[in-house]
């Protein structure tokens, strides 16, 4: 009962990042229809940008310089290299994405090299022992600030006139368009928002284990798996898409070896993909007219 | 006119308008000059470079092979796949493993490690490729990560240390020095990139640019997207493979990390760089990024130290792949391609002078043609097609309400109604682009409700677009042949390896095209880019690509529009004549001079459901259709409006 529970909660904290990691291609799908295959290395970037700023600020405050840092990152990304392909095709868009993460990944590691870093935790003091169960406080945290970001952006498609926008671009970006929505403007809010909900998690998680540049391959198709089962459209679903696979994840590694619990994961990825494309939601959101 | 001369002269037409297919004679004795000059080139540079220089040469080469598998899957048919690293490893562990392990003939060993690789292709394709094309971007990312892990983890494939094999035997014949590595890859090489480009010109690569240009318009000329897709996801596992083998011998030894999503992404990067549309892209992209490999790790050492080379050479990697992208997303050959067109360009052939005939009105156009009728003897055939209550629901927008309706082998049956009344809907729900919320639809006889485009394709059922869907960078005899899909029987391995009858096939569908672009007067827009034309005349080009599979039903939609009044005119008497020839017509179209002198019967919808159904005269006259179009007195629209939209807007 006790690993039971102990394997819930550490998914918890685990799928609280892979869930926003999910929610920021959920945002950027939604605006733009285009995956963001450099996800997972804005966020890296934007733990690291949290990792740099510590030396200087206290950690809640680093975590937020990390969430600017991986928004920074992702709308550099979109006007960069996106914005200039924009009449090129969803294709061209998603294979420029894939290149942008290379060389974010290359760059943190030249300036940063391939060690591991680290930062203090928000809240000093041991973990918070649970019916048994033991958790740091700084997964609370985790847990709290995914949380927060979720309802933060529920609210802003749901209440927001530029959130509502946003989601008419999703619907029918011409149509939006014709009606003086400025795409553009739009996109470049999708970025921002998923590279700081992405970056922002991804830091606060960095005092309990550590960081390194190269995670954010891994992170990256976790994520995915989370957006496959909120369907690419709905974000409560992403993030509880994220714990379940946390959870899988851990019971994998307990279970049958630590070695092989990421490709059941990725196999988990690609049967999704063949099975089940539409998650947890009912309908696919590519007939989702 | 004998049969062997309409061969002939067709195909010094074919050959003049399209000097694409190898047809003439000049074109053979091209290819057979080019062939042997690439065995002389590979020859020499296998026997004459030094050792070092032959291992990089072969190792190109493989590279070279692995991008020429991926250029028709994201190239060709757009669909953006990174398996490659995958199946690369599945030919490499699957030698090392059935011939040490098993003591297979390496031979034997490559040809069930191509099978296996096939087979992962099918099962992946088949279900993914429904889907949009990155999910199987990230799918094939995950395949291709699944593998790396499962030989760095697995005890069978040797783990991170790797498994040692031999040097390839072929029937007693060791492959064991560097020279004979680089021949045998680079021979491999020009086979699959002759392969390739002649896959480019055929059948199957028509329906794969197809597919790339736009689904729905490639669905209805009869191609099956998903088969197309996933055909050339497993003929691209198959190269893949075949080089992972090859690498596996050469080396004599394979480990995981080449086998990872870094290779994938390197032989993107080589792909990109060198240019996706053409073969040649993989061939240019693969010695050119070695050679940048060479240049730059000297520099990158001084600059940066040497321990930082890998994340400077990935660094350049990911910054060529979004530079090129951005600056020239044709890659090399496409700089190339377009500075040769620069230089061909011929000077614009003048518009034909347009003949000084008598000026005669689309009504007494259709008097001449009913005159015709009535000294054939032409009576209406039978039901073409029919739909019965024809119900789509869009959410709670009920677009199109239980329509019925026949069209008769040659008749013309125009479906009139104001914008909004759902006459596009219902054309897409007759040609399968739509599934109907509920309703029937049959062909002669034959139930066709229900089943995606390109099997009512089969059924004889042509259409044409509202707004023109044409493929991008294809000429317009090309596009013309997309529609003549179903009149060929060419798959994809015979259209890479030309037979002689694929060769045949070829001609024939070529004459086919030519006789429709003759008829639509396009004849002499035969070699020009479909997308560069004006909106009339890409109208008119649809309109060519639908009748190139000789229909029993053709569906056209707004046909009329772009087109000038002699334009019109002469689109009328063309459906007049197709009617007359036994087609049955159904045209959608706003301007009623023409749907007037065109049909024989009018369909008039109104808020999807049907107003009214008669001859022209009769629907001119019926106050109902005029209160539709012209509007009616307020106090009036009650008694009107509510029998007609029961549900439209909830």
């Amino acid at each position: 009962m006790e690993v039971a529970l102990q394997l819930v909660l550490s998914a918890l904290a685990v799928g609280a990042i892979y869930g926003s990691m999910g929610i920021g291609y959920v945002v950027i799908h939604r605006m733009t229809g285009m995956v963001n295959f450099a996800q997972g290395d804005i966020a890296v970037a934007g733990a690291f940008g949290a990792v740099v700023a510590s030396a200087v600020l206290p950690p809640l405050a680093a975590i937020g310089v990390g969430a600017l840092t991986g928004a920074v990152a992702s709308v550099l990304m979109y006007h960069l290299a996106i914005f200039p392909l924009r009449k090129q095709g969803l294709l061209v868009q998603t294979i420029v994405t894939l290149g942008v993460g290379i060389v974010i990944r290359s760059i943190l590691q030249l300036i940063f090299g391939t060690g591991p870093r680290q930062f203090d935790p928000i809240t000093a003091g041991g973990p918070v022992n649970v019916f048994g169960a033991s958790l740091p406080q700084q997964a609370f945290w985790v847990i709290g600030i995914a949380l927060i970001a979720y309802v933060a952006l529920a609210l802003f498609f749901e209440r927001t006139l530029t959130g509502k926008a946003l989601s008419a671009c999703a619907v029918n970006s011409y149509a939006a368009g014709v009606v003086g929505i400025n795409l553009t403007f739009m996109a470049t809010v999708a970025f921002a928002l998923s590279g700081a909900v992405a970056g922002a998690v991804l830091a606060t998680q960095v005092p309990t284990s550590f960081i390194t540049v190269g995670a954010g391959f891994a992170l990256g198709l976790k994520g995915f798996i989370a957006a496959i089962l909120g369907g690419f459209d709905k974000i409560g679903l992403t993030l509880a898409g994220g714990f379940l696979i946390a959870l899988v994840e851990n019971v994998a590694s307990r279970s049958i070896s630590t070695a092989h619990s990421e490709t059941i994961l990725f196999v988990l990825l690609i049967a999704l993909l063949i099975l089940r494309p539409q998650g947890l939601t009912r309908k696919l959101v590519v007939e989702r007219v | 006119m004998s049969r062997s001369s309409i061969t002939k002269n067709d195909r010094a037409r074919a050959s003049a308008a399209h000097p694409g297919t190898a047809t003439g004679n000049g074109l053979r004795w091209f290819h057979g000059a080019a062939a042997l000059v690439w065995i002389i080139v590979v020859a020499a540079a296998g026997l004459g470079l030094s050792s070092y220089w032959q291992g990089i040469g072969a190792s190109v080469g493989l590279m070279a092979l692995l991008a020429l598998g991926m250029i028709p899957v994201t190239g060709y048919a757009g669909q953006f796949s990174l398996a490659v690293g995958a199946f690369y490893g599945v030919g490499a562990y699957g030698s090392a493993l059935l011939t040490m392990n098993f003591g297979w003939l390496g031979i034997a060993a490559i040809v069930v490690s191509a099978g296996v690789a096939a087979g992962a292709a099918y099962l992946l394709g088949r279900p993914i490729f429904r889907l949009r094309g990155h999910f199987l971007a990230m799918g094939t990312l995950a395949l291709s990560e699944v593998f790396f892990l499962l030989v760095n983890n697995l005890e069978i494939t040797g783990g991170s240390s790797g498994l040692p094999l031999m040097a390839l035997d072929v029937f007693g014949f060791e492959l064991f020095d560097t020279s004979q590595h680089l021949i045998l890859n680079w021979l491999l090489v020009g086979l699959v990139l002759w392969g390739c480009l002649r896959l480019a010109v055929g059948r199957e690569g028509r329906a794969l640019k197809a597919i790339r240009g736009h689904e729905a318009a490639a669905a209805s000329a009869g191609i099956d997207i998903v088969a197309s897709k996933t055909k050339v996801f497993i003929a691209s596992a198959v190269i893949s493979s075949l080089a992972g083998s090859l690498y596996a011998h050469q080396v004599m030894y394979v480990n995981p990390p080449p086998f990872g999503v870094a290779t994938a992404i390197d032989v993107l990067v080589i792909a990109v760089l060198g240019g996706m549309r053409s073969p040649w892209g993989a061939v240019v992209g693969a010695i050119v990024l070695e050679f940048l490999h060479q240049s730059i790790e000297g520099v990158l050492t001084q600059l940066l130290g040497s321990a930082a080379v890998g994340a400077g050479q990935t660094l350049v990697l990911g910054a060529l792949l979004v530079v090129i992208l951005i600056l020239r997303p044709d890659g090399i050959v496409g700089v190339a391609e377009s500075i040769v067109q620069r230089i061909k360009k011929k000077p614009a052939t003048a518009e034909p002078a347009t003949q000084d005939e008598e000026y005669v009105t689309m009504a007494q156009a259709r008097v001449t043609d009913d005159t015709v009728r009535e000294l054939e003897g032409h009576a209406l055939g039978e039901v073409v097609l029919s739909a019965r209550g024809l119900v789509k629901r869009f959410g709670g927008v009920t677009a199109v309400n239980d329509i019925s309706l026949d069209i008769y082998a040659g008749e013309v049956l125009a479906v009139i109604g104001p914008n909004g009344a759902g006459k596009s809907t219902l054309v897409n729900l007759l040609s399968g682009n739509l599934l109907p919320t509920a309703g029937t639809v049959s062909i002669l006889d034959e139930q066709v409700t229900g089943k995606p485009a390109h099997v009512v394709a089969r059924h004889g059922l042509s259409r044409s677009f509202q707004t023109p869907c044409l493929f991008e960078g294809m000429d317009v005899l090309s596009t013309v042949k997309v529609g003549a899909h179903l009149r060929g029987h060419i798959g994809m391995l015979r259209s890479s390896v030309p037979t002689p009858g694929a060769l045949r096939e070829e001609r024939e569908l070529d004459k086919l095209a030519h006789e429709v672009l003759d008829r639509l007067g396009l004849a002499r827009f035969a070699s020009e880019d479909a997308k560069n034309l004006s909106l009339g005349q890409q109208k008119k080009i649809e309109i060519a690509r639908a009748l190139v599979s000789s229909p029993k039903v053709l569906l056209l939609d707004e046909p009329c529009a772009g087109l000038n009044k002699a334009e019109k005119k002469s689109l009328l008497v063309l459906l007049r004549q197709l009617g007359r020839e036994g087609i049955a017509v159904l045209v959608i179209e706003h301007d009623m001079e023409f749907v007037m002198a065109c049909a024989d019967r009018v369909h008039v919808v109104n808020f999807g459901a049907t107003l009214k159904v008669g001859t022209p005269a009769e629907v001119q006259g019926d106050q109902a259709v005029i209160d539709a179009y012209l509007g009616v007195p307020s106090d009036s629209v009650k008694a009107v409006d509510e029998p007609l939209e029961p549900e439209v807007i909830r």
